[in-house]
């Protein structure tokens, strides 16, 4: 493999939640306004998948998905250009979350973000990639490491919308 | 087992470490027979990837044998020879169906800081030494990689009919105990260095 360091960096340094809310605004206006007036639903969470929409049946959700019962709404259509099929997912009565909360995986959808991203998988792959455990040697901490360490504990639910 | 490991900005170490085990379903264990040195070693070694920990396993371009396969591996049996692509890709998502094997979107395991930088969780890389599954920890760039497991068949094919010759690459084979030594080298450009190739087996 071979990374542009600098542009790492520099995507890094720019990666403030204005560009990615400017970006998100034009894609999707209607993410501001979730729909429901007093409590409002979460906005949709999509993944997209291999595959026809037909082979997703909605009621028999893989269980990552299943456990969140009656609270879940589920939606599956065709994806743009014969790219497959969008799976989106929302929560009833439960806020977005800011975009602070959502990037760091404690706004009210981290469970369900983690758990489309997981479903996701169990779909196309049909297991969840394990990472951890690893072999390494012997530990010397470093700022940079204890960051990593802390992220990784709040990746799986993370993310902007 | 053994393997060369980063202690700190500039320093390598080699270290014992615990042997990786199957993790997944489709893992497999290769037991290294080769191992190469490459230029993003370098920013790792540098510092420049701030994720980096002491003990973190260097090597990440590496050949050798199958020593173990998962219960869902149909592809590979123990004994294989093989050649490794660092990049981790399920082989079922849109992009590894198209051969966009460093798309892959089920390889990542820490989705949200990439979707939040790129948009989308970017594909992970086996960032350590030997084929554990552990990864880069998502730190490596969508689109400005290689989909390097394309074209290793066609490598592979051509080497064996001598149209291409890789000889010359491996300027310095060594033990992998010289693995500081061999990066430091590497790095410095030293005595024509081209790519330090390490031989774990002695
Ligand atoms: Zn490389
Ligand atoms: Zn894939």
């Amino acid at each position: 493999m071979t990374t542009s360091l600098g542009s790492v960096v520099s995507l890094a340094a720019r990666a403030g939640s204005s560009v990615v809310r400017q970006v998100r605004s034009v894609v999707d206006p209607s993410h501001a306004r979730p729909a429901g007036a007093e409590r409002p639903a979460s906005g949709w969470l999509v993944v997209t998948l291999v595959g026809e929409p037909s082979e997703i049946d909605t009621d028999r959700l893989h269980a990552p998905l299943a456990e969140f019962g009656d609270q879940l709404e589920v939606r599956v259509r065709a994806a743009p250009g014969g790219k497959g099929t969008e799976l989106g997912a929302r929560l009833r009565d439960r806020p977005s979350g800011s975009t602070l909360t959502r990037l760091s995986g404690s706004d009210p959808r981290a469970d369900l973000r983690s758990a489309l991203r997981r479903a996701k998988q169990l779909i196309e792959v049909g297991e969840v990639l394990v990472v951890d455990p690893g072999p390494h040697g012997e530990r010397a901490p470093t700022p940079g490491g204890t960051l990593l360490e802390m992220w990784t504990r709040v990746a799986p639910q993370a993310g902007v919308r | 087992m053994k393997a060369v490991t980063w202690r700190g900005v500039n320093e390598i170490g080699v270290e014992d470490v615990p042997e990786p085990t199957i993790l997944n379903d489709h893992d497999v264990i290769v037991e290294v027979g080769l191992s190469a040195t490459c230029g993003s070693d370098l920013h790792l070694m540098g510092g420049y990837i701030p994720a980096m920990r002491g003990g973190d396993v260097l090597g990440h371009e590496f050949m050798g044998r199958v020593g173990e396969v998962g219960p869902g591996v149909t592809k590979h049996q123990v004994g294989d020879r093989v050649v490794v692509v660092s990049f981790v890709g399920c082989g079922k998502c849109w992009y590894c169906r198209e051969g966009l094997w460093s798309l892959c979107d089920n390889g990542n395991p820490n989705p949200g800081l990439t979707d939040a930088l790129w948009g989308q969780g970017i594909g992970g890389c086996y960032g350590k030494f030997p084929l554990g599954a552990v990864m880069n920890k998502a730190l490596t760039l969508r689109g400005a990689q290689q989909h390097g497991h394309r074209y290793i068949p066609e490598i592979l094919d051509r080497m064996s009919r001598d149209e291409v010759k890789t000889e010359h690459l491996a300027t310095h084979v060594m033990a992998l105990d010289d693995g500081p030594e061999g990066y430091r080298m590497f790095k410095e450009k030293e005595d024509g260095c081209v790519r330090a190739v390490f031989r774990p087996g002695g």
